[in-house]
């Protein structure tokens, strides 16, 4: 996902995997991509592949000195959605990939902030007995 | 004989007059203003954003009856208006926002 969002042109200039600390103040928009959790498919045949749901967030963080802030991320978001809908496979990666959720906040500091949080389910299959 | 409410009045002044650290336009009068601009970081989402929270106290006879919203100009820097918080003896803080 974190590929697909930083091709060229990436999504914006700041794509973080997993990000721990503040958005700086210089970044006016950015992206963290996080691996939330997975959950296998109960009662798969032994030996067979089992297929699982993981869910992965993708939060975007965009400020602006004008708009409001959930105007101002909302350009970014647009951006984020409709570059995973382009393939929902991640390169046959997965089997799909769908958006499941949405959240946002927004605030006015220094300057106006909106935070939107795409939550995404991933549909894959891993063999029996291993993750891969 | 001295009234409260004047030895207030003076004590603002004085304390603007010690403290202030710019001149402020607000309605197009230049006004001593003592202005922050501290780091700050907004409470949004996992990790936040990193912000500043700049604040500006001036007196109160100096804002303008409906202040969010409008403008004041800090050391020739605009800034909008988020929200004003008179003290009740004379000061007003006022919460801004970059305009640019």
């Amino acid at each position: 996902m974190i590929a697909a969002l930083k091709a060229s042109p990436p999504v914006c200039n700041l794509i973080d995997r997993a990000r721990s600390t503040a958005i700086p103040e210089q970044a006016d928009q950015a992206v963290s991509v996080q691996w939330e959790n997975a959950l296998p498919e109960s009662g798969a045949i032994f030996g067979a592949p089992i297929d699982w749901q993981t869910r992965i967030t993708i939060e975007c963080y965009a400020r602006s000195t004008r708009d409001p802030g959930d105007l101002a991320v909302d350009a970014l978001v647009q951006s984020v959605a409709e570059r995973l809908a382009q393939d929902t496979t991640l390169g046959e990666l997965v089997d799909d990939l769908r958006i499941a959720g949405l959240e946002a906040e927004n605030t006015a500091e220094g300057k106006k902030t909106g935070w939107v949080r795409l939550t995404y389910i991933a549909e894959h299959r891993t063999n029996n007995g291993t993750l891969n | 004989m001295l009234l409260f409410a004047d030895l207030e009045a003076h004590a603002n002044a004085a304390v603007l007059n010690q403290l202030s650290n710019v001149m402020v336009s607000i309605d197009g009068v230049l006004v001593p203003g003592v202005f922050r601009n501290p780091s700050a970081v907004a409470s949004l989402g996992s990790m936040g954003a990193t912000d500043t929270g700049p604040t500006l106290t001036v007196a109160s006879s100096s804002v303008m009856a409906q202040p969010v919203e409008k403008q004041v100009v800090v050391a020739g820097t605009p800034y909008e208006i988020l929200a004003a918080a008179p003290d009740g003896t004379g000061l007003t803080l006022l919460t801004l926002g970059c305009m640019q």
